[in-house]
């Protein structure tokens, strides 16, 4: 494959994948682990904590 | 270069021959992971530092001017028939123990009341203030007001702290409960741990008017601990401001609960 057609799909895979962390991955992050304001238990740690 | 020089470069290492061996692929290997998950934890950090706070800013900025423009006036209805709008979020599993996490009209009142008209999801139903009477310094909790949106929902709290639908509006007898975020979006309730009893949370609900509830208590609960939400949480009958955030800092598991009293 020719290198400027590489790095262009490379960019674009790239910003694929941090457009899918900022918005998928790090929002569940987020809400399961590191903050949820919300009384009632939810998914993960949280809820995991909430039984121990 | 003799034949007995060139069989001898053949020879050696799989390192010396330019093809790198098993151990040294998967030191290279392990290394570029490394590198990789250095990468997403950066990125994470700015996410969470810049990027949500960043959005909640502009929005806390967008609800102010909504909110200061439509004080004093009716609230919005919908027009007849048409339906309302709907948040995607709405459709999300109801949390604080059983409260729906939509904003839909409530059912008629029992007493046959007017029932009140329905707050679209993330609009702002009111802003608040901390006060500390007689103290000067630094801002208590949060510099400057912060505007309570309708709902509890994910999407909704990205705009700042949310009330939780169930329960009541400001001033009202009753429990308005309302809960933000400790870190992240902006982390309104960063600072809600300075809270201390005689303490004061001004509340300018949409009709401009401005409740005085002064701290009356601070606890850690759990998650689960939804009795908090109730009408009557401390069961002093007198109605009350509940401010629920995450504890520790960083940290799902467990709340921290703010009550405060009505006084004016």
């Amino acid at each position: 494959m020719r290198t400027p057609v590489k790095v262009v799909l490379l960019t674009f895979a790239a910003l694929a994948v941090v457009y899918l962390l900022f918005t998928v991955v790090f929002p569940w992050v987020d809400r399961t682990f590191v903050t949820d304001p919300v009384m009632g238990a939810r998914a993960g740690w949280s809820a995991f904590a909430s039984q121990r | 270069m003799s034949a007995d020089t060139q069989i001898r470069r053949r020879g050696g290492s799989p390192a010396a021959r330019g093809h790198p061996g098993p151990l040294l692929r998967l030191a290279r290997g392990l290394g570029w992971t490394c590198i990789a998950a250095g990468i997403v934890v950066l990125l994470y950090l700015v996410y969470s530092l810049f990027f949500t706070g960043y959005q909640t800013e502009a929005a806390q900025r967008e609800l102010l001017r909504e909110f200061t423009a439509g004080i004093g006036q009716a609230p919005a209805q919908d027009p007849a028939g048409a339906e309302p709008s709907v948040d995607p979020e709405a459709t999300e599993p109801p949390v604080g123990g059983g409260a729906p996490a939509d904003a839909s009209p409530r059912a008629a009142e029992p007493d046959g009341a007017t029932p009140q008209p329905a707050i679209e999801l993330g609009s702002a139903v009111a802003a608040i203030e901390f006060v500390r009477p007689g103290a000067t310094g630094p801002p208590l909790v949060h510099d400057g007001p912060l505007l309570v949106v309708e709902g509890v929902t994910r999407q909704a709290l990205t705009r700042g702290p949310g009330h939780y639908p169930d329960t009541e509006q400001p001033g009202q007898p009753g429990n308005f409960a309302v809960a933000g975020h400790r870190t992240t979006y902006g982390a309104p309730f960063f600072h809600l741990d300075q809270l201390t009893s005689g303490d004061e949370v001004h509340v300018t609900d949409r009709s401009g008017a401005v409740h005085v509830y002064r701290v009356a208590e601070q606890r850690i609960v759990t998650p689960a601990d939804v009795e908090v939400l109730g009408d009557d949480p401390r069961g002093t009958g007198v109605p009350t401001l509940t401010l629920t955030t995450c504890h520790p800092r960083f940290s799902a598991a467990q709340r921290m609960v703010v009550f405060a009293e009505l006084v004016a």
